[in-house]
């Protein structure tokens, strides 16, 4: 019994936080989109000279997509020229091979932040600052830049406001602030910050584990450090992911200890919860905005309890499921009768106390929990940093992250989270409109064909981009060939991988052979560059395509007259309303991708080998 | 492919990509 108190008093304590910091943050968010703000004389003069006037809804996306392709030229640029950029000494970080930069690229400028490489060894700090931060920065703010347009168009605004000022907004008066604060908590706790490009040695607990020197003496370990704190700060805030080392959020570093993992996990909660509030504000509808906030919060709260239930209740199937000498049959073509004998883990059937839950890969440091909260909070938020190796959750425990990806719209990211709920919101209105017979009708406005053919066209985009290169990775030899665990679970790998790509969350579930590295390198993963191009563009297209075509939904919807409200007009801030809104979510968003979670999580939990063997 | 060939067309590949989103954005528009 005391030992469930810290278990659940860990994600209970960040729930609560959140919730409490969320509502005056939407409130000063609200204020700043609205432009009721007096700003300072020097931001004054920035502002006019970025405002290029009022724009309408196809100017302001086309503005999205120019700042974005500029993006995506200055981050190839600052990648290929890594190794003759400053702050790299003896010119030890060469260039990524071209697969690699593409795909870095487009994770960084989607806000998946999806890492083919591993931060600490393939970036030098000119590129951790150049790209990494600053690319954090303003490819979070595009997606709360877009949903401040739809807000405005559901407003019945032909003109929403300019772009550039808008980003500008959510840049100086919102990230640039709470990353102060926030990075300023992280130097307080342990993480490193400076500019220099040095290491830290470290004694191992295995002494020769580094090798030995030519004297005899056991060699340290070297820990690259750097403008740490900066770059997790707005990796968290801007539910970014990107981490400064390939561990992540897992190395000690990047997160020293229980109170900079509370931080952590705040930090990436902050914005999107208090953009759904937002909205309600800016539209003076705050009563459906709780129901929309309740309704995420309850798919939240059960990613949570399902997590660690699963993961920190249960013990790890590989230790525990059969004896170690019991042997099983793995088809496989190319053995002998066309089937492999299999042992579990040489561990199985050790006496390893297991009443903390799955230990495997996750950092008891921070808590037994601590690894299923994260995972549940960094796929709900799209966040994607990991602080412990997801494929190294219980078998049926990692559903809880995929779930998170699946839905994308658990709070979500900025911006782009609430943007998918909306699309869930108006099929769920134009369902409920069919059964009772009424033209279904969404802030008094009716929803007519077109808005549903974009609303349909935009979240079929999700599952579209997840399991048609699924099914093409799984059944060729770019998946089967990068896969460390056969069976289930690497099928799991790949499903993974890319439901975090088009989710543009960014973790990975580990395990799969995607890394190629420097462009020097005479041996990298050999299906590294199918991977890079594949996920690029599943992340490029599954950013743009929900975003544009939401756009235009919100600009065909808000010009339209509003209807006057009367006693058969369905009400949006009801509980029934919330009933409705989840069960759309949970039919249409969570079934297309049951038949994936059978042949994946679920398989392997009901299987014979757990983590394949 | 050598390095210069891949490098050239990773690049085409995403600005081919955003001008692809400029036209979707048009097709949203005749919906």
């Amino acid at each position: 019994m005391m030992e469930a108190i810290p278990m659940w008093l860990l994600p209970a304590m960040t729930l609560v936080t959140a919730v409490l910091i969320s509502i005056p943050l939407s409130r000063y968010m609200a204020w700043i989109m609205d432009g009721k703000y007096r700003a300072p004389r020097v931001f004054r003069w920035f502002e006019k000279r970025l405002d290029s006037g009022p724009q309408d809804w196809k100017q302001y996306t086309v503005a999205i997509l120019v700042f974005s392709t500029a993006l995506f030229v200055y981050g190839f640029a600052v990648l290929a020229i890594q190794p003759i950029a400053p702050l790299n000494p003896d010119g030890k970080y060469g260039m990524l091979w071209p697969t690699t930069i593409f795909n870095t690229v487009t994770s960084f400028m989607t806000n998946t932040n999806l890492q083919h490489y591993s931060g600490d060894v393939h970036f030098s700090n000119f590129s951790q600052v150049f790209f990494c931060i600053l690319m954090q920065f303003v490819s979070a703010a595009i997606g709360l830049c877009a949903l401040t347009g739809i807000i405005r168009l559901f407003r019945g605004e032909k003109k929403i406001g300019n772009f550039f000022v808008d980003m500008w907004r959510v840049l100086i008066y919102m990230f640039v602030p709470v990353c102060l604060v926030i990075g300023t908590l992280f130097i307080q706790s342990g993480m490193p910050m400076t500019l220099e490009t040095t290491t830290v040695q470290a004694s191992t607990l295995e002494p020769s584990s580094m090798g030995t020197a030519d004297d005899g003496q056991a060699k340290p370990q070297n820990i690259r450090v750097g403008p740490v704190a900066a770059m997790i700060a707005i990796k968290q805030v801007g539910t970014n992911g990107g981490g400064f080392y390939g561990a992540n959020a897992a190395h000690p570093f990047e997160n020293p200890n229980a109170w900079s993992n509370f931080v952590t996990m705040l930090a990436m909660m902050l914005f999107p919860m208090s953009l759904v509030l937002m909205y309600g504000r800016m539209l003076q509808k705050l009563r459906h905005s709780v129901v929309i906030y309740g309704v995420m919060g309850v798919m939240l709260v059960g990613m949570i309890v399902f997590g660690i239930y699963w993961d920190t209740m249960q013990p790890n199937p590989g230790l525990t499921a059969h004896p170690a000498s019991e042997q099983f049959a793995l088809a496989n073509a190319s053995a002998e009768g066309g089937a492999q004998q299999v042992a579990l883990p040489a561990v199985a059937g050790l006496p390893v106390d297991q009443h903390l839950g799955n230990l495997e890969s996750h950092e008891l440091r921070f808590g037994t929990s601590a690894c299923p909260t994260f995972a549940a909070l960094t796929t709900a938020f799209t966040t994607g940093a990991v602080n412990c190796a997801h494929d190294s959750l219980n078998p049926v425990a990692g559903l809880s992250p995929m779930f998170g990806m699946w839905i994308n719209a658990v709070y979500g990211g900025k911006g782009v989270g609430m943007i998918n709920l909306l699309l869930f919101l108006i099929v769920g209105v134009f369902l409920a409109g069919q059964m009772v017979g009424r033209s279904p009708e969404y802030l008094g406005k009716k929803v007519g064909a077109r808005e549903m053919k974009l609303a349909m066209l935009a979240l079929l985009v999700h599952p579209i981009l997840i399991l048609m290169p699924t099914g093409i990775f799984a059944a060729t030899d770019w998946g089967i060939k990068s896969e460390s665990n056969p069976g289930a679970h690497g099928f799991s790998e790949i499903v993974y991988e890319f439901s975090s790509s088009s989710a543009n969350n960014g973790s990975g579930f580990e395990g799969l052979g995607d890394t190629w590295g420097f462009a020097a390198n005479t041996a990298p993963a050999p299906e590294s560059s199918p991977w890079d191009i594949a996920a690029g563009l599943v992340m490029l297209f599954s950013r743009y395509l929900p975003i544009i075509a939401p756009i235009a939904l919100a600009a065909g919807l808000g010009a339209k007259k509003a209807a006057p409200f009367t006693v058969g007009t369905m009400r949006d801030d009801t509980l029934t309303f919330g009933g409705l809104l989840l069960g759309t979510i949970l039919i249409i968003g969570a079934l297309l991708f049951l038949p994936v979670a059978a042949l994946g999580p679920l398989a392997e939990h009901l299987g014979p080998i757990p983590f394949g063997g | 492919m050598d390095v210069t060939g891949w490098m050239v067309a990773m690049f085409a590949l995403g600005i081919v990509s955003m001008a692809s989103f400029y036209a979707f954005l048009l097709a949203c528009e005749k919906v």
